[in-house]
């Protein structure tokens, strides 16, 4: 019909809009028709409401129904046109989403790239850090001993507490198989032999990574964003040397430390099982460490620690460094450092264990 | 009611301690609908702190904030919702999400605050770019690609999503080359003309002080010492308006006018 009139009323601004959209939507007319557009019982008009209108007469115009704005206040008449001016119908404002392949093929690559990266990485720490090394009053100990403090000193509570445990639950499990032997002086043996070598390197190792180099990967990273790595840089300063070197000779120092500490917590928690459970008195325990401790296993322990140390520093810098634009990349980083670094960690144990089976330590 | 019916915001009595240094002491301020209201004051004269408790995410240690007639003191989670539909906020640094393409950051408001379509919102958030001036290019990209210019820009198309009646912006031309910056005077301009905006802006430009603003607010002293348009506030004796005013920069422009 000719002259059908569209009525459109009450608050007409984003928030309220969802329901006017599906009707609007439904309209139709029949080709020829003219409508007649009337807002004025609109009390308030907002962009939002503009485009519904201006998509509603591009919408009619495709069905050849024409819609008259004559009437409209003039203020409503102004938005519109401004909105229509503005508006690109189908602008592309997607990211468009990537096919399986393609994220397998890109994954892939990345893997290869990051490897590439890390020895990059590695080599320019070198290139940066070898001059101050070699001149050993120009290396920043103030830091250092700052990093040792940090990943050492404020570590040893929760590091002591889990090693503790860790020497109750070996002490229970093998206590109870060694006593249907009535071997439960050897359960000394089976302590120093699990803890020292195994365990307390790889408990402090985990700790660290999780405690320590998550909050490196985080600092860098978040340096990198906040543009501080290039000011270094501009100021003639090697922000490998600066920010990682430190961390690495912190570590360092500090990993063997609390290693030797964990071994010592873990010995004493296993000695409080061993006193309880299995009535291996303490003195008896205690004599019975020099003989089950064979001294290569204590340094088959400690000899790891320092390792362990440059693997957790060298990748959540690594890491902390790659970061670009955004801060969920900070995020990502700090993630990738901890789970990489306690992967590669286990590897090295590994490998240590053949190295040292091989060589018979 | 309280106070001047007439004031869109109104602030009255504004006590700010913040970690032991007072920074506002019996603040006054008001802004009339429609108005482009300029904040201008020396450097750490509390200008940002201001503009935090206007938009109220500081709460100030004494005195109220009237925003569209109501008091700000105690509002219902609601009432606070309702409120921020109606204020947008560009940041000193754009506060973009740097995880999300331009795009995104102006949809975000309208994804939380209405139920449209995806694909009508995402042809807003393309008018709000269009509108703020950026080229539809820049819609797709991440903030960390942009330049300074564009952030500021695409700061604004984010603080436009959901058409607010009030407008702040924290030093929108810092940083600007002086045709940009005169651009986005004009943009500002533009967009009060057509969407009836009220905008509360800090800036240290003199160029926008002249070509933009209706009225100054001068900061000093830990108060609002003058409320008064631009060709009047340089003729204020205030020894603090005088010795601003006075600086080499400002001289040039006014010898200029
Ligand atoms: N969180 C805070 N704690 C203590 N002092 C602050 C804090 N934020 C700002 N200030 C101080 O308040 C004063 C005003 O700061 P600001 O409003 O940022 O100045 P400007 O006018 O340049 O924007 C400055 O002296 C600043 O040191
Ligand atoms: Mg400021």
């Amino acid at each position: 019909m000719d002259g059908t009139r569209l009525v459109c009323r009450g608050d007409w601004s984003a928030p309220q809009l969802a329901m006017v959209e599906r009707r609007l939507q439904r309209l139709s007319g029949r080709a020829g028709d003219n409508w007649q557009l009337d807002t004025s019982g609109v009390s308030q008009l907002d962009s939002a409401g503009a485009f519904l209108l201006d998509r509603l007469k591009r919408d009619l115009e495709k069905q050849q129904v024409s819609l008259s704005m004559e009437a409209l206040p003039s203020r409503h008449r102004a938005l519109i046109d401004l909105i229509a001016e503005t508006a690109q119908p189908g602008a592309a404002v997607g990211t468009a989403r990537k096919g399986p392949l393609v994220r397998l093929g890109e994954s892939t690559t990345e893997i290869g790239s990051q490897a590439a990266g890390y020895l990059d990485f590695v080599g320019r720490f070198a290139l940066d850090s070898l001059p101050r090394l070699l001149t050993p009053h120009r290396i920043r100990w103030k830091q250092v001993v700052g990093e040792i403090e940090h990943a050492g000193v404020n570590a040893i509570p929760i590091l002591g507490l889990l090693a503790f445990l860790t020497g109750v639950v070996i002490a229970y499990q093998g206590g109870t198989p060694l006593e249907q032997y009535g071997a439960n002086i050897l359960l000394v043996d089976l302590l120093a032999i699990t803890m020292l070598r195994e365990m307390a390197p790889l408990m402090t190792a985990i700790i660290v990574a999780g405690r320590t180099g998550s909050a490196y990967a985080a600092q860098i990273g978040t340096m990198r964003i906040t543009e501080e790595v290039d000011a270094l840089r501009v100021i003639g300063l090697t922000p490998y040397e600066i920010l990682a070197l430190p961390k690495m000779l912190g570590l360092l120092v500090a990993m063997p430390l609390l290693t030797l500490f964990a071994d010592l917590m873990g010995m004493l928690g296993g000695m409080v099982v061993a006193n309880t459970m299995f009535g291996i008195g303490y003195d008896d325990f205690l004599r019975r460490i020099p003989e089950a401790i064979y001294p290569s296993s204590f340094w088959v322990g400690i000899i790891k620690a320092p390792v362990f140390a440059a693997i957790i520093v060298s990748i959540s810098c690594y890491h902390g460094f790659a970061v670009q634009g955004s801060t969920e990349s900070v995020g990502r980083a700090t993630t990738r450092s901890v789970v990489q670094s306690i992967f590669l960690v286990i590897v090295a144990d590994a490998i240590f264990s053949v190295v040292f089976n091989i060589v018979n330590l | 009611m309280n106070g001047n019916q007439h004031a869109i915001l109104q602030a009255k009595g504004l006590e700010t301690r913040l970690g032991g240094n007072l920074i506002h002491q019996n603040l006054d301020l008001d802004v009339r609908p429609g108005e482009i209201l300029a904040i201008v004051g020396g450097s750490g004269s509390g200008k940002t702190v201001l503009l935090r408790e206007l938009i109220l995410l500081l709460r100030p240690t004494r005195g109220t904030i009237h925003l569209f007639g109501r008091d700000c003191s105690h509002v219902s989670p609601d009432a606070m919702r309702k409120l921020r539909e109606q204020i947008g906020v560009m940041f000193q640094h754009g506060a973009l999400f740097t995880g999300m393409s331009v795009a995104e950051n102006v949809m975000l408001p309208m994804q939380e605050h209405t139920r449209l379509r995806r694909s009508t919102l995402e042809e807003l958030a393309m008018i709000k770019i269009r509108l703020a001036g950026l080229p539809p290019e820049a819609a797709a990209r991440k903030p960390s690609e942009l330049s300074g210019g564009m952030v500021k820009r695409a700061a604004l198309a984010r603080a436009l999503a959901l058409d607010p009646e009030l407008l702040f912006l924290d030093e929108p031309t810092a940083g600007l080359d002086p045709v940009s910056a005169g651009a986005f005077d004009d943009r500002i301009l533009e967009l009060r003309e057509l969407l009836g905006l009220t905008v509360v802006m800090i800036t240290h430009d003199m160029d926008s002080l002249w070509r933009a603003t209706d009225r100054v607010a001068f900061l000093a002293d830990r108060r609002v010492v003058a409320n008064q348009p631009i060709a009047e506030l340089t003729a204020n004796p205030h020894p603090a308006i005088q010795a601003y005013f006075a600086g080499p920069r400002a001289r040039d422009r006014r010898i200029e006018q």
